[in-house]
């Protein structure tokens, strides 16, 4: 899968999003731990294969019918007697963090691949993807303290909160990060790497936009500052949603 | 000082000014407590208007629900099986961050509420919330360190300071872990008062003594501010533990007959009759349960019960066994197993001055000795 879908996107402080290749096995795993749900399904107390929620936006990403479908023929798929083996899939689980597809047969993945493709699902998350960094392309800087206080007055006005993508910078261990985490619950997250060049880290999504104190978190919550990255101490929002909102 | 917390934390206190308060939601009032809470955890200055609009716009019932919105959304937290440092987890990112934010609304909680002499720490709202946190296993089972929890708190880690809850989290350990020399936060105290969390951790658990006497002892607004806060606690019948009693002791001394200072606890005024209509029926038997806290310099905690007929004493044993434990001049037998002694004292046995010597030592060789007083409950 190439992202994102142009050859480049620029974006604001010189971060340069530049296409390129996501290894299959890698894109494979994010889509079955995501949008297929062997994450959800993973934890301590396992939640609903949904969680994430990928089968609520328009259009949905996956649904129960076609999640079951593809789940069936994966089972079935063999390449020189190695088998899937998400157990997620075939209804029983497995306590590791991550889904297997990293050490699966590439033959394999490209049939599981080729098969969730009928479904629309990488296309899908691969647009969620491109949708939330494409908002902040053309972003507004703001500060911390100004975009708290206005979302602070916001709680009560759910229409404020549409089209909102907020973009932090920051370090998440080794890795510097950008962070876009939309008011919808999808969040996009980017690797910095050399000359502030990105490369696509992970997609996902939790459904926190009911509550409005968990929609706050969530846009707000930032990797650990670095001061030495560009806009680390900064967010960034759409140009048109900081002109509605007089920023 | 700037920090990415503080800004944001600025800006929320902008917006509440914002906000009527009155009409808010759960929910919302949780973003409004965090907030403030935020600010005293910082160090923050509220501004003249906020707490004076926090004690007359925000109701009791509305802090309670908020405190209750709150335990819902802990019960959503996800937690994976274990932790591993490649694979990268929204959920547990999520919760500890969630998990912190905890501590500043409990935080704000009190600080509205005290004053109007309801202490939030015994709703069953705010028991909610602890059973709630306390399900989740944020250590996953032992396999995340306390400095990958940190990492995943992202700005928040700069909340995770000695005597924050970080420290009662079994964490697994590092793998360089240096041993409990804690010399650096003492040496702290020679920069930066502390924060309002670690003089409540003290004065109700006796937290980090070393650290806050020596800034208590540094800057006068540190002690005055203890001490405000040991008393208002106590006249709210607050948990002020053995370790904060004495420091408070020390500063108004009252000696024995032998000398030295004597720590004054509340003890049950004579025991009543229940109403006239059950006749024959005997006295009600009043009790004070004092939970004192760490008893440092010893790694132990103790609590004390006082009742109209006598005085028990609960000695735990942490890491390191005890050896003896006295009270006035009744000795505990040493436990049959799981590191608690128990001693009983009935008052006719209490003699002299009424201060009776309270003295616990370990298998160390470390003592923890002091003398105590009951006085009548103010309440």
């Amino acid at each position: 899968m190439k992202l994102p879908s142009v050859p480049v996107l620029e974006l604001p402080g010189g971060y340069r999003w530049v296409q390129h290749e996501v290894p299959m096995k890698v894109w494979q795993a994010h889509l079955l731990k995501h949008p297929l749900g062997v994450g959800a399904l993973r934890r301590r107390q396992p939640l609903p294969w949904n969680h994430e929620g990928w089968d609520l936006i328009d259009p949905p990403a996956i649904t129960e019918e076609r999640r079951t479908r593809f789940a069936e023929e994966v089972s079935n798929m063999s390449f020189e007697r190695r088998r899937c083996e998400v157990r997620e899939l075939r209804g029983s689980r497995s306590s590791k963090p991550e889904p297997e597809c990293y050490h699966c047969e590439p033959p394999l993945v490209v049939k599981c691949h080729q098969r969730l493709a009928e479904e629309a699902t990488p296309a899908r998350y691969a647009a969620e993807t491109e949708r939330l960094v494409r908002a902040v392309v053309d972003g507004a800087e703001v500060s911390r303290r100004l975009l708290t206080g206005r979302l602070l007055v916001a709680l009560k006005q759910p229409d404020a909160w549409a089209g909102l993508v907020v973009m932090t910078v920051g370090r998440d261990g080794k890795d510097a990060v950008v962070r876009c985490s939309g008011a919808d619950g999808t969040r996009a997250e980017l690797y910095v790497g050399p000359q502030r060049q990105l490369g696509w880290r992970t997609t996902y999504r939790s459904a926190v936009a009911e509550r409005p104190n968990e929609r706050l978190s969530w846009v707000l919550d930032s990797p650990a500052p670095a001061p030495g990255l560009s806009l680390s101490e900064v967010f960034v929002v759409p140009r048109d949603w900081a002109n509605r909102h007089g920023i | 000082m700037r920090s990415p917390l503080r800004e944001r934390t600025a800006g929320a206190l902008d917006g509440i000014a914002g906000l009527e308060l009155e009409t808010l939601e759960p929910g919302a009032v949780v973003v409004v407590l965090s907030a403030v809470g935020d600010a005293l955890r910082l160090d923050m200055p509220l501004g003249p208007a906020l707490p004076g609009e926090l004690q007359r716009r925000l109701s009791e019932a509305q802090i309670l629900r908020a405190v209750d919105a709150l335990a819902e959304s802990v019960d959503r937290w996800s937690l994976p099986e274990a932790f591993s440092p490649e694979a990268s987890d929204s959920g547990l990112e999520w919760a500890l961050r969630r998990r912190d934010e905890v501590v500043s609304v409990l935080t704000a909680a009190r600080r509205v509420l005290l004053p109007r002499g309801i202490l939030v720490d015994g709703s069953a709202n705010a028991e909610r919330l602890a059973r709630a946190v306390a399900a989740h296993d944020l250590s996953c089972g032992g396999t995340l360190t306390r400095a990958e929890a940190e990492r995943l708190l992202g700005e928040r880690g700069e909340l995770a300071i000695g005597g924050s809850w970080l420290e009662y989290v079994a964490w697994a350990p590092e793998e360089a872990e240096e041993g409990p020399d804690r010399a650096w936060l003492d040496a702290a105290a020679g920069d930066t008062p502390p924060s309002l969390e670690l003089l409540e951790g003290y004065v109700v658990f006796g937290r980090l003594r070393k650290f806050i006497e020596s800034a208590a002892a540094r800057w006068p607004e540190v002690a005055d501010e203890l001490a405000d806060m040991i008393a208002t606690y106590r006249e709210h019948a607050g948990r002020v533990g053995f370790i904060a009693r004495l420091w408070d002791a020390r500063r108004r001394p009252q000696t024995s007959e032998s000398g030295g200072v004597v720590v004054s606890f509340e003890r049950p005024g004579p025991a009543k009759k229940l109403a006239a209509s059950d006749g024959d029926s005997a006295p009600e038997a009043p009790s004070i349960e004092h939970e004192l806290g760490i008893l440092d310099p010893l790694d132990a905690q103790a609590s004390l019960t006082a009742s109209d007929r006598e005085l028990v004493l609960t000695v735990y044993a942490g890491a390191t066994a005890l050896r003896e434990v006295t009270l006035g001049s009744a000795h505990a037998e040493p436990p049959v197993r799981g590191g608690v002694w128990s001693v009983r004292l009935p008052w006719d046995a209490a003699t002299g001055d009424g201060a009776l010597r309270v003295r616990v030592r370990d298998a160390a060789g470390r003592d923890f000795d002091a003398q105590i007083a009951l006085g009548p409950d103010p309440a």
